[in-house]
C-alpha cells in the first residue's frame, strides 16, 4: 500500500470494502476451554454418580473440587493467550463476557445452592445452553449449537429426574455440548 | 466534491488502517503491517499522522521483553472515518 493522495472515490471504497474482510472471521477459535470445563464437568458429575449409586462415602460432592483447579487453568492461560494476541476483535469482547456472565452467575447460584434445594444440575445444564449456543452462532459453528440445543434438552429432562440421574445427565450434557464440539473445533483451529 | 474528502483519511495506507481499526478492538503494529501489506517504516508514520490527529490511540508496551505497539481508533476517528464514508457515497451518487 502507498500513501498517495491521487487516488480516486472508487479505489477509497475499493480499500475500505477489502481491508474489512481482511478483518473478518478474525474471531479466535479456542477449543481449550470447552476440552478443559467438558472434562471437567464430566469427571465430577460422573464421579459423584458413581459414589452416590455404590459407595457410602459420606460427601460425594467433593468431587466438584475439581472445577477450582479448571478456574486456575483458564485464568492462567486466559492471560497467556491475552498476551499472545495479535488483536481483538469486538466479537471476542462479546464471546469473554458472554462466558464470564456465565461464569459469575453459575458461582451465584452455587453459594445459594441451598435455597434452590440444590437442584443446581437443572438449573446450570439449562443455563449452559445459552453461552454455548451464542459461542456457536457467534463462531459460525454448528457443533456448538447443537450442544446448545443439547444443554437445552438434558437440562430439562434433568428437571424431570431423580437426584441421583441428574449427575449422569449433566455429564452427558457436557460431553455433547462441550467435549464434542471441543475436540471437532480444535480439528477445525 | 473530492475536497470534502478529509485529506488525512484520502490516503490509501491511512484509510486502510482506519477500516481496520473501525472492524477490530484493538490491533497490535505487526497484524496491522501484515494486513495492509505495508512496511514498517511507512507504517510507523502514518500511524503518527493518525494518532497526532486524534483519530487513534497508540500505546506503547513491552511483551516478552519487545516493544508492543497497540493500536485503536479514538471516537473522534470514528466520526471522521464516518463523515469520510458519507461524503464518498455523495461523491459516488453525483
Amino acid at each position: 500500500m502507498n500513501t498517495q493522495n491521487e487516488f480516486t472515490p472508487k479505489e477509497s471504497l475499493d480499500v475500505i470494502t477489502s481491508m474489512i474482510q481482511q478483518a473478518k472471521g478474525n474471531m479466535q477459535k479456542n477449543s481449550f476451554y470447552f476440552l478443559l470445563w467438558g472434562w471437567t464437568i464430566a469427571i465430577a458429575n460422573l464421579g459423584v454418580f458413581l459414589l452416590l449409586k455404590f459407595t457410602e462415602v459420606s460427601n460425594p460432592y467433593q468431587m466438584f473440587f475439581i472445577t477450582i483447579v479448571a478456574a486456575i487453568a483458564s485464568i492462567i492461560y486466559g492471560i497467556r493467550q491475552g498476551r499472545e494476541a495479535t488483536v481483538s476483535t469486538h466479537l471476542d469482547s462479546i464471546y469473554k463476557w458472554v462466558w464470564m456472565g456465565f461464569g459469575a452467575t453459575c458461582f451465584i447460584f452455587w453459594i445459594f445452592g441451598k435455597q434452590i434445594g440444590w437442584q443446581l444440575n437443572p438449573v446450570i445444564i439449562t443455563l449452559c445452553a445459552v453461552p454455548t449456543f451464542t459461542s456457536g452462532a457467534l463462531l459460525k459453528f454448528k457443533p456448538l449449537m447443537f450442544g446448545g440445543i443439547a444443554f437445552w434438552i438434558l437440562g430439562a429432562l434433568c428437571f424431570l429426574s431423580n437426584y441421583e440421574t441428574q449427575f449422569l445427565l449433566a455429564a452427558m450434557a457436557v460431553t455433547i455440548g462441550y467435549i464434542i464440539p471441543g475436540y471437532l473445533l480444535k480439528r477445525s483451529e | 466534491m473530492l475536497k470534502d474528502l478529509d485529506p488525512l483519511l484520502h490516503s490509501q495506507l491511512r484509510l486502510g488502517v482506519m477500516s481496520l481499526l473501525i472492524t477490530v478492538e484493538s490491533a497490535d503494529f505487526t497484524w496491522l503491517r501484515e494486513k495492509t501489506n505495508s512496511t514498517a517504516g511507512n507504517l510507523s508514520v502514518q500511524l503518527d499522522k493518525l494518532s497526532e490527529a486524534g483519530y487513534i490511540s497508540i500505546e506503547k508496551s513491552f511483551k516478552a521483553k519487545k516493544p508492543l505497539t497497540t493500536c485503536r481508533i479514538t471516537k473522534k476517528g470514528i466520526k471522521s472515518f464516518e463523515e469520510y464514508v458519507n461524503s464518498l457515497k455523495d461523491y459516488i451518487k453525483t
